[in-house]
C-alpha cells in the first residue's frame, strides 16, 4: 500500500514537471497569425481580393522558409467619394490604426508622403514583380525624387458613342466606323461633338445629347486640359492658368447645359446609377465615361455584348482645331503606411500581387488596363476584344499632376462647373469666383495670365 | 701550403661575400622593380582605361537619362503620336512640351538633341530643320532597319575639317514600349566631346579611343606610325602586349566598352618607365661603394681587436715555449671569446708557475734532507740490530736506563727512515718525546719538558720532522748545549676554531728584538720568494719547517717566533686545518 501511494506521488510529481514543457512546446510549433489590412475605393474589389490571394502564396514562402508566420489580409472597400476617402485614411492614421496598405489615386501621393503617412517603396521598382511595368506610370508615383508607391491599375477615359442614336440621325456604317480615326486626326472635334448632340437632341433622337459623371473626377481636368487651361510649372510648384482658356471651358458646359441644353442642368446632382442607367437606356448619345464604366453597367444590369453593339468608343476630340485628341488615365497605385509594423511582409506581399496574373485578372474583370507588358501578352487581356482595341488611347493618355494642390484645383474647378451648369453664374462670373477662390487658397502659386 | 693571416682572411672573406650579397641583391632587385614597375603600369594603365571607359560610358548614361526623361513625357509621346497619322512635312512641337524639355532643348545644351516623328523632323525655337530627308539619312535607315533602342552615329566630317559629330540616337516609344513612335537624336559636337575627353586623359598617356569600326574617334598619340600600327593590329591587341618601334618598346592594353562598343587604346612607353629603374640602379653604385667602404673599415677594426690580442698570446706563447713562464701578463680585449681566452693562458701560466715553483720547492727541501739523512746512512737492518743487541746487553748487566736509551735512539732512526712526507701530530709528537727523553739524559736529567696536548689534534697531517729542528734549536741556541735544572720546555698543543696551535716554548737565553724581527721577516720571505730561501743558510731548521707547512697549508707564515733576552722564547706553530691542499697524498687525511 505503501509502494502504490509512493508510485501516484512519483507520477504526479513528473506530470507537473512536464507541464511548462508541454506549454513551451505547443508556444514554440504555434503559427503566428499577422493581420495586414487593406483597404480600397469603389466596387472594384479585387485590388483587395489579389492581395487575400498572394497572401496564400506568401504564406506557402514563409512555411518554405520555416517561418512560424501566417499572414491574413483583412481586405475592405470604402464606398464613397475620393475626398470622403482620404478622411478615412487620415481618421485612421490619427487613431492610430492606418491600414498597411492604402490603394488610392496616384495623385495623392504627394500630400501622403509629405505628411508622412506613407513610406518610400524603391526596392519594389527594382524587384523583379515591377520590372516590366510601363515607364510612365512609374513617373506617375515619383514624389520628391522618390517612388511611394507602385501601380495597380491604368485606365483610359473616352467618349462613349452612342451608335445606334447616330444611326437615327442617318449617320452610314462607314461614318460611325470612321469617326474615332476622326478624332485622331484631329478632323472631329470638341464643337463637332457639340453641333452632332444638338442636332440629335433636336431631332429628338437622343434625350440627351452629351453626358458627363456626376461626381468630380479626372474627367474634369480633361475637360480644362482640352481647353489649355493651365499648365504646371513643377520647377516651382506653381500653376500657371490662361484666364481665356479657363473662360472657354466654363462656357462649353454652360453652353451644354444653358444655351444647347444637351446635358441636364442637374448632372453632378444626379447619382452615379442614375446616370449609368440613363447611359444604359441610350438616353444620351455622348458620354464621358472611362473603360470601368462598362464595368459598372454590367453590375447594373447592362449586358456586355449589347454594350459593345450600342456604343462605340472614341478620344476625347480636340477643344481647339490642331490640338490632338486627348484622354487621362488614373493609374490606381499600393501606398504602405508609415504606421504599419510588417514593412517587409507587406512589400513581399505587393512583390506577390505585382505578377501579371493578378493585374491582368483584375484588368479584364474590373475593365482596366495592365500595368506591364506582360500583363498585356496574358491570354486573359487578349482574349478580351474591348480592352485591347482601346489600348491606343494610352498613347494619347495625360496624368493629373501629383502636387497636392490639384485635389484643391480640382475641387474649386468643378464647383465653377457647377455653378454654370446650374445657371447660377454666368461663365464670366464663376471665373472671377474661381480666381478669387484659388488665389485664396495658393496665393503666389498660383498664377493668371 | 700558403698561410694567410686570420686578419687577411677575414677582411677578404667578408668582401668576397659582401660583394656577392650585393651583386645578387642587385640583380634581385632590379629585377623586382622590373617586374613591379611593369605590373604598376599595367594595373595603372588598366585602371585609367577603366576610368576613361566608365567616364565615357557614364557621358553617354546621362544622355541615355535625358532621353528616358523624354521618352516618359506623356504630352511628347501624345504629340508625336497624334502627328504620325497626319503625314507632315513640317511640324513645330508644341510651346508646352517645349517648355517641359526645355532644359534638353534650349541653345545652351551640350549636346544638341533633335527630335524627330516617324516622317520629320520636329522643330523647336531653338533649332531649324535639319536639310535632309529623313528616309535618307543613314542613321535612320539603320536605326529602324535593325530596329534598334539606341545607337552612337558619327556622321560625315564637318566641312573642312576632320572632325564628326557624333550623334547619340534613341527610340521613342509608345505607352506600352512596343513601337516607335519618334526618335531623339544628341548631337554631341566635337569640340564639347574633345573637352569632356580633355579632362579625363591625363595629356601625359597616349590614349586612343576607335569606334567598333576601328575608326578613329579621338586619338591623343604623338607618334602616328605607332598609332597606325596599333590600328592595324587592334584585333590582335590582347593583355599586356608589346609593340616595338625603333628600339622603342610600348605596352599596348585595350578596353571595349559593352555600353558603346567603342575601343578605348592606351599605349606606354616601357623604356621611358625603365629609364627610371636605370637612373635608380646608377644611383645605387655611390651607395654600394660606401657601403663595401664601411664595411672593409668596420671588418678590418673587428679583425683587429680579435687579431691583436691573439698575436699579443702568441708572443706571450712563444716566450713560455722558451721556458720563460714569468711573462704572463697580457693586453686585456674588449671581445669577451678573447678576453676570456687570456685571462685563462694568464691563470694557466700562474698555475704552472706555482706548480713549478712547488714542485722545485719540494724537490729541494726532499733533496736536503736526504742528503742530511744520507749523511749519516748506515745500513738501518745493521744498525738496529745493534741498538736491539746494545739493549740486551744493558738489561743482562743491569744497565736499564741505557737499554731504554737504546731503544729510544732506534725509535728515532726508525722513524726518520720512513719513507712518507706527511705524519699525524700524534706520530711527530711521539718522534720528539723519544728526542727530548735522549736530549734529557744528555743533560743530566737536567731539563724538565712539560707536556699539555689534546688529543682531539692528534689526527691532523703535518710535514715529517717539523717540531724536531724547532725543538733542536731550543736545546742547541736556547740552552746553549748545557744541561741546567732551571731548562724547562713546555709543548702545548691545541685546536682553536679551525686553527690547530703547537708552541714550543723555552726559558733559555732568548733572542734580541732585532734578530726575532729578522728571523720572524725571513720566515714570511721565504714562501714569496723561494730564491731568497735557497740562498740563505741560517736557521735552515726553522725556515724549512716553516716552508714546509706553509705549503701544506697554502700559507704565507706557519711560524711565529717571540722571544726577549734571556727571557726564553716561545715558538707559535699554528695553521688551518680546512685549507690543506688537496693534491697532498697522505694516509691520514682527517681534515
Amino acid at each position: 500500500m505503501q509502494i502504490k501511494v509512493s508510485r501516484y506521488w512519483v507520477a504526479f510529481l513528473f506530470m507537473l514537471i512536464m507541464i511548462p514543457f508541454v506549454i513551451k512546446f505547443k508556444t514554440l510549433n504555434k503559427v503566428k497569425e499577422i493581420t495586414l489590412s487593406a483597404v480600397t475605393i469603389g466596387i472594384e474589389s479585387t485590388r483587395t481580393e489579389n492581395l487575400v490571394s498572394a497572401a496564400e502564396k506568401l504564406n506557402e514562402e514563409l512555411r518554405r522558409e520555416g517561418k512560424n508566420i501566417k499572414v491574413r489580409v483583412e481586405p475592405y472597400s470604402f464606398m464613397g467619394g475620393w475626398e470622403d476617402y482620404a478622411k478615412y485614411f487620415i481618421k485612421r492614421f490619427e487613431e492610430n490604426n492606418a491600414p498597411d496598405i492604402y490603394v488610392t489615386g496616384h495623385e495623392n501621393i504627394a500630400w501622403l508622403a509629405e505628411k508622412n503617412y506613407i513610406i518610400k517603396l524603391d526596392m519594389l521598382k527594382e524587384s523583379k514583380a515591377y520590372n516590366d511595368v510601363f515607364g510612365t506610370l512609374w513617373k506617375s508615383v515619383m514624389w520628391n525624387g522618390s517612388t511611394w508607391g507602385v501601380p495597380q491599375d491604368v485606365e483610359v477615359a473616352f467618349v462613349m458613342v452612342n451608335v445606334n442614336i447616330l444611326r437615327k440621325l442617318g449617320w452610314s456604317e462607314s461614318d460611325i466606323n470612321t469617326l474615332p480615326n476622326k478624332v485622331i486626326k484631329g478632323d472631329f472635334t470638341l464643337d463637332d461633338m457639340t453641333l452632332v448632340a444638338n442636332e440629335a437632341v433636336d431631332k429628338k433622337v437622343a434625350k440627351w445629347g452629351i453626358l458627363h459623371r456626376p461626381v468630380n473626377g479626372q474627367m474634369f481636368y480633361l475637360a480644362q486640359k482640352n481647353f489649355d487651361v493651365q499648365v504646371f510649372d513643377e520647377s516651382k510648384s506653381t500653376i500657371i492658368i490662361n484666364r481665356d482658356n479657363l473662360l472657354n471651358s466654363l462656357s462649353y458646359f454652360y453652353q451644354l447645359t444653358n444655351d444647347y441644353q444637351i446635358t441636364p442642368k442637374d448632372t453632378t446632382l444626379k447619382s452615379w446609377e442614375d446616370i449609368n442607367q440613363m447611359v444604359i437606356d441610350g438616353e444620351t448619345l455622348f458620354y464621358y465615361g472611362a473603360i470601368w464604366s462598362i464595368y459598372e453597367y454590367i453590375k447594373q444590369g447592362a449586358e456586355y455584348q449589347e454594350l459593345m453593339k450600342q456604343f462605340d468608343f472614341m478620344l476625347v476630340p480636340t477643344a481647339i482645331k490642331g490640338n490632338k485628341p486627348l484622354t487621362i488615365s488614373h493609374p490606381l497605385i499600393y501606398t504602405v503606411s508609415s504606421q504599419t509594423e510588417n514593412k517587409e511582409l507587406v512589400t513581399r506581399l505587393l512583390e506577390i500581387v505585382g505578377d501579371s496574373n493578378y493585374q491582368s485578372k483584375h484588368a479584364v474583370k474590373t475593365y482596366h488596363l495592365p500595368i506591364n507588358k506582360s500583363g498585356i501578352q496574358t491570354t486573359e487581356f487578349i482574349d478580351n476584344q474591348f480592352l485591347n482595341s482601346v489600348m491606343y488611347m494610352l498613347d494619347y493618355t495625360t496624368f493629373l499632376p501629383n502636387d497636392e494642390k490639384y485635389v484643391a484645383y480640382s475641387k474649386i474647378y468643378f464647383e465653377a462647373i457647377q455653378n454654370v451648369e446650374g445657371n447660377d453664374m454666368l461663365p464670366e462670373q464663376a471665373l472671377i469666383i474661381m480666381e478669387r477662390h484659388l488665389r485664396k487658397t495658393f496665393g503666389t502659386k498660383i498664377i493668371f495670365k | 701550403m700558403k698561410k694567410t693571416s686570420i686578419h687577411t682572411r677575414i677582411v677578404k672573406n667578408q668582401l668576397i661575400v659582401l660583394l656577392v650579397t650585393i651583386i645578387v641583391m642587385y640583380i634581385n632587385i632590379y629585377f623586382l622593380l622590373y617586374f613591379s614597375l611593369m605590373n604598376q603600369t599595367s594595373k595603372y594603365q588598366k585602371e585609367e582605361l577603366n576610368y576613361i571607359n566608365n567616364h565615357i560610358d557614364t557621358y553617354f548614361e546621362n544622355i541615355e537619362n535625358q532621353a528616358n526623361f523624354i521618352n516618359l513625357n506623356q504630352e511628347l509621346r501624345s504629340f508625336l503620336v497624334y502627328h504620325n497619322q497626319l503625314d507632315e512635312n513640317k511640324l513645330f512641337l508644341d510651346q508646352t512640351i517645349q517648355n517641359e524639355i526645355s532644359f534638353f532643348i534650349n541653345s545652351n545644351a551640350p549636346n544638341k538633341l533633335h527630335l524627330f516623328n516617324l516622317n520629320t523632323q520636329i522643330i523647336t525655337d531653338n533649332n531649324i530643320q535639319l536639310n535632309t530627308n529623313l528616309n535618307e539619312t543613314f542613321w535612320y535607315k539603320d536605326f529602324t532597319m535593325n530596329q534598334y533602342k539606341n545607337r552612337i552615329y558619327r556622321n560625315s566630317p564637318i566641312e573642312n575639317t576632320n572632325e564628326r559629330i557624333i550623334s547619340y540616337v534613341f527610340g521613342l516609344y509608345d505607352f506600352t514600349e512596343t513601337s516607335y513612335i519618334g526618335f531623339a537624336k544628341f548631337d554631341i559636337s566635337p569640340n564639347v566631346f574633345k573637352e569632356f575627353l580633355d579632362t579625363k586623359i591625363a595629356s601625359s598617356n597616349p590614349i586612343l579611343i576607335l569606334d567598333e569600326h576601328g575608326n578613329i574617334i579621338s586619338s591623343y598619340f604623338k607618334d602616328l606610325f605607332l598609332e597606325a600600327q596599333i590600328i592595324s593590329e587592334i584585333s590582335d591587341i590582347t593583355a599586356n602586349k608589346r609593340i616595338k618601334i625603333n628600339n622603342n618598346n610600348f605596352l599596348i592594353n585595350k578596353h571595349t566598352s559593352a555600353y558603346t562598343n567603342w575601343t578605348i587604346v592606351s599605349s606606354i612607353s616601357i623604356n621611358d618607365k625603365l629609364s627610371y629603374v636605370n637612373s635608380f640602379g646608377l644611383m645605387l653604385i655611390p651607395i654600394i661603394l660606401f657601403i663595401l667602404l664601411i664595411n672593409i673599415f668596420v671588418s678590418y677594426n673587428t679583425s683587429l681587436k680579435i687579431v691583436k690580442p691573439i698575436k699579443i698570446l702568441i708572443e706571450s706563447i712563444k716566450i713560455a715555449e722558451k721556458g720563460d713562464l714569468s711573462h704572463s701578463e697580457i693586453s686585456t680585449s674588449e671581445l669577451r671569446e678573447i678576453s676570456e681566452l687570456s685571462t685563462s693562458y694568464s691563470n694557466m701560466i700562474t698555475e704552472i708557475n706555482y706548480l713549478v715553483e712547488k714542485n722545485h720547492k719540494m724537490n729541494l727541501l726532499r733533496i736536503e734532507s736526504q742528503l742530511t739523512a744520507l749523511q749519516q746512512k748506515i745500513d738501518p737492518h745493521f744498525l738496529f740490530n745493534t741498538l736491539e743487541l746494545i739493549s740486551s746487553k744493558a738489561i743482562i748487566e743491569g744497565a736499564n736506563s741505557t737499554s731504554i736509551m737504546t731503544q729510544k735512539l732506534g725509535n728515532l732512526f726508525r722513524y726518520n727512515l720512513k719513507t712518507k712526507d706527511f705524519i699525524t701530530i700524534k706520530e711527530e709528537l711521539n718522534y720528539i718525546k723519544d728526542y727530548l727523553y735522549l736530549n734529557k739524559i744528555g743533560f743530566d736529567e737536567e731539563l724538565t719538558v712539560l707536556y699539555n696536548t689534546e688529543e682531539s689534534i692528534f689526527g691532523y697531517i703535518i710535514p715529517k720532522l717539523t717540531l724536531q729542528p724547532i725543538l733542536e734549536n731550543t736545546i742547541k741556541h736556547g740552552f746553549g748545549g748545557v744541561g741546567c735544572s732551571d731548562n724547562i720546555i713546555s709543548i702545548d698543543a691545541y685546536k682553536d676554531g679551525n686553527d690547530i696551535i703547537i708552541t714550543i716554548k723555552d726559558n733559555g737565553i732568548g733572542m734580541t728584538a732585532q734578530m726575532v724581527s729578522e728571523l720572524n721577516a725571513s720566515l714570511k720571505s721565504d714562501i714569496n720568494n723561494f730564491q731568497y730561501f735557497i740562498n740563505r743558510k741560517e736557521h735552515i731548521g726553522l725556515r724549512n719547517a716553516n716552508a714546509r707547512l706553509c705549503l701544506l697549508y697554502n700559507m704565507e707564515k706557519a711560524l711565529f717566533i717571540q722571544s726577549s733576552p734571556n727571557k726564553g722564547t716561545t715558538i707559535t706553530l699554528s695553521f688551518d686545518c680546512n685549507k690543506k691542499r688537496r693534491e697532498i697524498d697522505v694516509q691520514n687525511n682527517d681534515c
